[in-house]
């Protein structure tokens, strides 16, 4: 015994964090998805740095960052461009042409730095207009406008040397801020650097928050959805384009300052460069995805790689193998990953761990234990037969009226003497679950993938909440809903309720039974403060929410775990966390009030001697998993429950079940009212209705929390 | 005369003896001496000094020629050698002048695409103490050395030269076809500007083509047969670079026009403009000797090494010397070739 | 439950548009505008420009033009399958250069051109697998592809920049400047290149493939049609297309400059093709647009040399004659923003 109880205590360690959890939930991190063209910046890095002596020197990365200004500039230029789904190939003209401009204005023309710089981003953005102005007015396509501009641009600039190169190299400008700009530091970072990083952070800022930004990415998402969502898109396109020749042309405005040199072969090949720094980065070439900081990584890579092949002093043709052996590679790895991502994701996702139950009591029907299964539920009263789908909840309010959510996220209301009027109440837009009717009269749902939410008597649905504070130290943000369950109020209007799972959806909660992990959590909201937060963490599906009859305590329940715990709210125990029933034989769902100061609780679902033995073996259940399609696998029994009642010490007093399930099989709410006990089902198509002959035929659940008027 | 002043008399030319004496011992113990001391300054000064060189690119039998030479010379004389290959990319270049920098070699050999690229890296260098030597293309920056062609005493020479075998008094017609290089390299301009003053004098002389191949043989071959459809009768044509030339003195053979249309070019004289010469492609060709020129970069880097002086205080230079080649003293052109799996 | 009503708004439409029948604009293919321009400045310039409308110039221009037209060929039977071939000129260039050298080496004519070939279908082997199979997009694999060809030949293959043709190679110096009664040789392959093209084209069901691939790639995979083969096929055609070009262009000036590869070449390429009426966007053209925009660029190029026009100058005109056929092909075929294909360049 004392090894299997080690066993079981090294076991159930071993299990409590997995490293798979971690990959699984870092995978999904948004900056996940550049990490190949990331890693690939980061050994390219290293790799010239050990070939190249004294190549991660201060002295040496300034220099080399120095190169690097401008074509940074250029690569967030043409990211734009792409994300918006088009292509500019004219940015290598465009900056040589900004480049012989700034010198002509600076050096020719002797006009001040700033004149000349602000004069030069004109006519790069004026460049980019026609390109715009062809593109997003006229329609014509991207790859071959910009092709054309190419030709055009380039052929001036040619002209235009042709004719003044003569007159710009005798001529000579002068002035502080163009000798810094071209080769100055500011704190040790190269000027060109600074300007980078400033226009990097403004360009991340408007790109990702800004409305131009998302409306660019839509664009090239899904140009026809972008139209008919009413984004202007010709306007968009063309200033892509301004946008993209003015920070070339700022590009070009650093070159002139750093290098003097009006040369014909500037910026010859730029654009391939720029379009490989872009892809390799991980922009996506067909649009709609990507950022700066992708771009900027690819424009790392490129120039390291560049940079280092001709410093090692290898012929030039090393530099276009490596060069374009390494796009093929890493575009190649990148296209692969970003298809099988959200596959390897799921492989990965589910990560069971050890779970062992107690002892399986006697359900039988002839048994001699309190949880002895009849059909006192084959009998219920079905009330809103073939209306309902799936409530899985019932309540009243003070009036007497039952309200139930059901699948389509209607709330139904029947009203009547015997129920009679049944309408739709209210449409929450969501999955509602457990309800509960707050002091002054307003139904309080969780909606499951929403939050909590509240519907007030005049029908008007409002949010009470749908975060809470987010956990230190937990890879993924938690601090949205992911399935709001069951709550409860308590005395003083605090709201306690329950999130099932972090880990799994609406859709897919079941899945989260295999893991056998505490992955839910309670979570109180103050409406005094209007503060959400988190109480307790790493719950196994805690699932129905009950305030104790004297409201010093919370009962809910764990419904994997198959046990009711009790935390105090109020009292010497405050704050403390008790089991008070263990190894119920079924599931627990919903928890509520009875009329005799005791507790109804629902068991969805019975325990199963296979599921057991399945929850003790991690390797099994994993196995089966990766082996075996979604819906082949072993799951807990939901199809077959009961009530039971329970009393303030946790002993079980009687059981009502529905054996075959002719009406009630799988149970997962219900609500004693006026004498009747009203039950609710997930995938019920009714609310049955059981005549409780000992119970008080006043007792009404509204009144027993805030009393009665 | 005093007992003192004929002490002094027979003392002067005995002292002057003596110190003769003793200084002869000292010259010859030196010249034993003096030899090896110039050796061992010689030693000092360039012994595992670094040459780095910096072409346009390499590939081009131009470039190759210099490489071959510089580098085995400097090999030879125990020095250490590097190149780097920016593939005629002007960007490329200046990254590798600067990481050139970086590596702190003592003398850089750069060849300039243009005037104005590389004028502040060439400062930075001496600055950081390393002579630069540049090589057949200047920039607006005065540097330690220069070594390369006389572009503007070529340009004059080849003019009298076309105008002597096609101007007045020659019976030819006087057209004269130009296929320039890149139109903003210094040397292109010295030329074409230095022939046009050439031409000028002769009114018979007639330049009716004069566009830019960017080096390119196909360019020139494409210009050439356009030109010569129109011009059969074109009496020269020049360009400034014996590979670009080939290609249209192709054309001119395709034309059928060899012997009637004079080819001039200027070369550096290794095996490909030798050859084009040989079989009649090329029927005047300028030599300035690119295997010369490499020999005399490092003579002129051991130089700079020997005098010890910081670099940017004193500027050399050799232009080079230069004289016509044609089919007939092909045995004295003085051709160089670089031997394979060098 | 609210009941949503659903309204269209007034209005005929048809599926298919019909097109009132007779002379317009939109009826007439862009190849016969092309043509038709070519017609009108090839008339001018024999009138205007003298030594233009003779014999051996109107060869020349054929001469010059060829190399063109054979690289269009295969472009052409790539673009048509929503494709592009960017690597041409770095397989021109890499593949006939290391059979020039092969045969300088003493491999013997067969041998060298033999090993230059399949080079050639190795990378356009290389290209079909990286678009069909892995699924990188056709701009980018091209690019990169010629890129590392041209790195390749000019590190490890090849012995400098420029590769000459080795002596005694009639052969290889006739595919360039020879002549078959009359006709320049580089003529009579484009010819040959271009029937064979058509051929595939409009004659076998691969071609009728690649036209449906190119309108639809998703319908044509989902009928059953073998893509990747064909895909891999396009690029194949395109890479030994490129191979006999390179052949062509180094015996007309008996070398190959590796340079070629980062000259504008490649976009003239692309520049006749789109004009004769080619799409970018697949499923559209012929290789009647081929000719018909060699034709017009021939002639334009030719008489602007012989007008001693400026190359920048020339290329001015090339754009805009580009820009002028993109303009005219947005008309004849309007972009409705509706059906348009997400992804179009």
């Amino acid at each position: 015994m004392a090894e299997t109880s080690i066993r079981e205590a090294l076991l159930r360690l071993r299990y409590r964090w997995s490293f798979q959890q971690f990959v699984a939930e870092l995978l999904q991190k948004r900056w996940m998805e550049p990490v190949v063209p990331f890693t690939a910046a980061i050994v390219v890095i290293l790799a010239f740095s050990f070939l190249i002596p004294n190549y991660f020197t201060i002295d040496n990365l300034v220099s080399t960052g120095r190169q690097f200004g401008e074509f940074g500039f250029v690569a967030i230029a043409i990211a734009i461009v792409i994300i918006s789904g088009g292509i500019d190939l004219s940015v290598g003209s465009i900056f040589a042409m900004a480049n012989f401009i700034a010198l002509m204005m600076f050096n020719m023309f002797e006009l001040s730095a700033p004149l000349a710089i602000a004069l030069t981003v004109l006519a790069g953005a004026t460049m980019g207009a026609v390109n715009g102005a062809l593109i997003g007015f006229f329609g014509l396509g991207a790859f071959l406008t910009t092709l054309v501009t190419m030709l055009i641009f380039r052929a001036i600039l040619n002209l235009l040397i042709l004719r003044y190169s003569l007159e710009m190299a005798i001529s000579m400008g002068d002035s502080r801020i163009w000798d810094w700009l071209g080769g100055g530091n500011l704190f040790g970072v190269p000027a060109n650097i600074l300007f980078l990083i400033i226009v990097a952070v403004i360009g991340h800022i408007f790109l990702s928050r800004g409305r131009p930004g998302w409306y660019i990415a839509a664009i090239g998402a899904n140009r026809r959805a972008a139209r008919h969502a009413g984004i202007p898109v010709e306007r968009h396109l063309f200033m892509t384009y301004v946008v993209s020749g003015a920070l070339t042309a700022l590009g070009g405005v650093f070159y002139a300052a750093r290098l003097n040199s009006p040369s014909s072969d500037t910026g010859v090949g730029m654009e391939v460069l720029a379009l490989t720094a872009v892809v390799l980065g991980g922009v996506n070439l067909s649009g709609g995805k990507g950022t700066i900081g992708q771009a900027l990584i690819g424009a790392t890579i490129v120039l390291v790689l560049t940079n280092g092949l001709v410093r090692f002093g290898l012929v030039g043709g090393a530099t276009s193998t490596f060069l374009g052996f390494m796009m093929l590679l890493a575009v190649g790895i990148d296209v692969k990953w970003s298809r099988n991502r959200h596959k390897a994701i799921e492989k990965i996702y589910v990560v069971p761990s050890y779970f062992k139950l107690g002892q399986r009591h006697d359900i039988s029907p002839d048994g001699a234990s309190a949880y002895a299964l009849n059909n006192r539920l084959r009998d219920a009263d079905a009330i809103g037969l073939g209306k309902l789908d799936g409530p899985e909840d019932v309540i009243f309010d003070r009036e007497g009226n039952m309200y139930c959510g059901t699948r389509e996220g209607f709330i139904w209301r029947f009203s009547g003497k015997n129920h009679e009027t049944q309408e739709i109440f209210a449409r929450t837009g969501g999955r509602p679950l457990g309800m509960a009717i707050d002091r002054d009269g307003n139904l309080i749902i969780c909606v499951a993938g929403m939050g909590v939410y509240g519907v007030r008597p005049d029908r008007s649905v409002y949010k009470v909440t749908d975060e809470t504070n987010r956990t230190f130290g937990k890879v993924i943000d938690d601090s949205r809903l992911s399935l709001a369950d069951d709550l409860d109020i308590a005395p003083d209007g605090k709201i306690y309720f329950s999130e099932a799972t972090l880990r799994y959806t609406a859709h897919t909660w079941a899945t989260d039974a295999l893991e056998g992990r505490g992955n839910g959590r309670i979570i109180m909201f103050d409406p005094v403060t209007g503060k959400t937060k988190t109480l307790l963490r790493d719950q196994i599906f805690p699932n129905g929410v009950c305030v104790a009859h004297d409201g010093k305590s919370v009962l809910f329940a764990l419904t994997w775990a198959c046990r009711i715990e009790r935390y105090w709210i109020a009292g010497p125990k405050a704050g403390t966390l008790e089991t008070l029933i263990a190894d119920l034989p079924g599931l627990p769902d919903n928890i509520n009030r009875a009329s005799d100061g005791r507790y109804w609780l629902a068991l969805v679902g019975l325990r199963t001697p296979a599921y057991d033995l399945a929850m003790e073996d991690p390797g099994f259940r994993t196995r089966m998993i990766k082996r075996i399609p979604n819906d082949e696998w072993l799951y807990p029994n939901i199809n077959n429950g009961c009530v039971v009642k329970f009393d303030e010490n946790g002993k079980i007093l009687e059981t009502l079940g529905d054996i075959g399930g002719k009406s009630h099989p799988s149970v997962t709410s219900m609500r004693e009212e006026r004498g009747y006990l009203y039950i609710g089902g997930l995938s019920n198509d009714r609310i049955g209705r059981v005549k409780l002959p000992d119970a008080d035929p006043d007792w009404n659940g509204a009144a027993s929390y805030w009393g009665k008027g | 005369m005093t007992f003192l002043k004929a002490c002094l008399r027979l003392a002067a030319p005995a002292a002057l003896t003596v110190a003769a004496t003793l200084g002869i011992s000292t010259l010859s113990a030196g010249a034993a001496d003096g030899g090896s001391e110039l050796k061992d300054l010689y030693a000092k000064a360039v012994y595992g000094k670094t040459i780095a060189f910096l072409p346009m690119t390499l590939g081009a039998p131009l470039m190759d020629t210099w490489e071959y030479v510089i580098r085995t010379e400097a090999e030879r004389s125990n020095m250490k050698y590097s190149v780097k290959d920016p593939a005629w990319n002007s960007t490329a270049l200046v990254q590798a002048f600067e990481g050139a920098i970086a590596d702190k070699p003592d003398v850089i050999v750069v060849q300039n695409p243009n005037v104005q690229l590389l004028v502040k890296q060439i400062k930075q260098a001496q600055e950081a103490g390393i002579y630069v030597i540049q090589l057949s293309m200047m920039s607006n920056a005065l540097s330690d050395g220069y070594v390369g062609g006389d572009w503007i005493g070529q340009a004059e020479a080849t003019g009298k030269e076309i105008v002597k075998d096609c101007g007045t008094g020659s019976g030819k017609s006087g057209k004269v076809v130009i296929l320039q290089g890149e139109l903003t390299a210094a040397q292109n301009v010295y030329m074409t500007n230095g022939l046009m003053a050439e031409f000028a004098k002769d009114p018979a002389i007639n330049v009716v083509s004069s566009q830019a191949t960017n080096w390119d043989a196909t360019k020139a071959y494409d210009i050439t047969t356009a030109v010569l459809q129109q011009h059969p009768d074109v009496c020269a044509i020049f360009g400034p670079y014996d590979i670009m030339t080939i290609g249209g003195a192709q054309a001119v053979k395709k034309a059928g026009l060899t012997g009637k249309v004079i080819v001039y070019s200027n070369g550096g004289g290794y095996k490909e403009g030798c050859d084009a010469v040989k079989s009649g492609l090329i029927d005047k060709y300028m030599n300035w000797e690119a295997w010369n020129q490499g020999r005399e970069v490092v003579v002129m880097a051991k130089n700079l090494l020997m005098t010890g002086e910081k670099p940017g205080s004193h500027s050399v230079a050799s232009f080079s010397s230069f004289f016509w080649v044609t089919k007939d003293n092909l045995d004295q052109a003085r051709c160089t070739d670089i031997p394979k799996n060098n | 439950m609210a009941e949503a009503v659903v309204t269209t708004k007034g209005k005929e439409s048809s599926a298919v548009e019909k097109r009132p029948a007779g002379f317009r604009l939109s009826n007439v293919g862009q190849e016969t505008l092309v043509l038709g321009t070519t017609v009108v400045i090839f008339v001018l310039c024999a009138i205007f420009v003298t030594g233009f409308f003779t014999l051996p110039n109107i060869a020349t221009l054929a001469r010059s033009v060829s190399v063109l037209g054979i690289l269009g060929v295969g472009m052409t039977v790539v673009v048509i399958g929503r494709g592009l071939d960017l690597a041409q000129v770095a397989i021109l260039a890499t593949c006939a250069a290391w059979s020039l050298k092969l045969i300088g080496m003493g491999f013997g004519l067969g041998t060298g051109l033999a090993m230059g070939l399949g080079l050639a279908i190795l990378i356009g082997t290389m290209n079909g697998f990286a678009i069909a199979v892995i699924g990188i997009p056709a701009l980018f694999t091209t690019l990169a592809t010629g890129t590392f060809v041209y790195g390749i030949g000019r590190w490890l293959l090849l012995d400098g920049i420029i590769t000459y043709v080795p002596d005694n190679q009639d052969f290889l110096i006739a595919l360039g400047q020879g002549e078959i009664h009359g006709i320049p040789v580089p003529l009579v392959i484009f010819a040959l290149v271009a029937l064979v093209g058509h051929f595939i084209l409009s004659r076998t069901t691969a071609g009728r493939f690649i036209y449906a691939f190119g309108d639809n790639a998703e319908a044509a995979r989902l009928t059953g049609v073998s893509v990747r083969v064909l895909t891999i096929g396009q690029y194949t055609f395109s890479a030994a297309v490129a191979f006999l070009a390179g052949l062509v262009t180094a015996g007309s000036v008996a070398s190959i400059n590796t340079n070629v590869f980062s000259s504008s070449l490649i976009f003239d390429v692309l520049l006749i093709v789109v004009l004769g009426g080619v799409s970018l966007s697949g499923g559209r053209g012929s290789i009647a647009s081929v000719l018909a925009g060699t034709a017009l660029i021939g002639t334009l190029l030719n008489a602007m040399i012989l007008l001693d026009i400026q190359g920048d100058v020339q290329n001015i005109v090339k754009s805009v004659v580009l820009l002028g056929a993109i303009a005219l092909d947005r008309k004849l075929h309007p972009r409705d923003e509706e059906t348009a294909r997400q992804g179009d360049l």
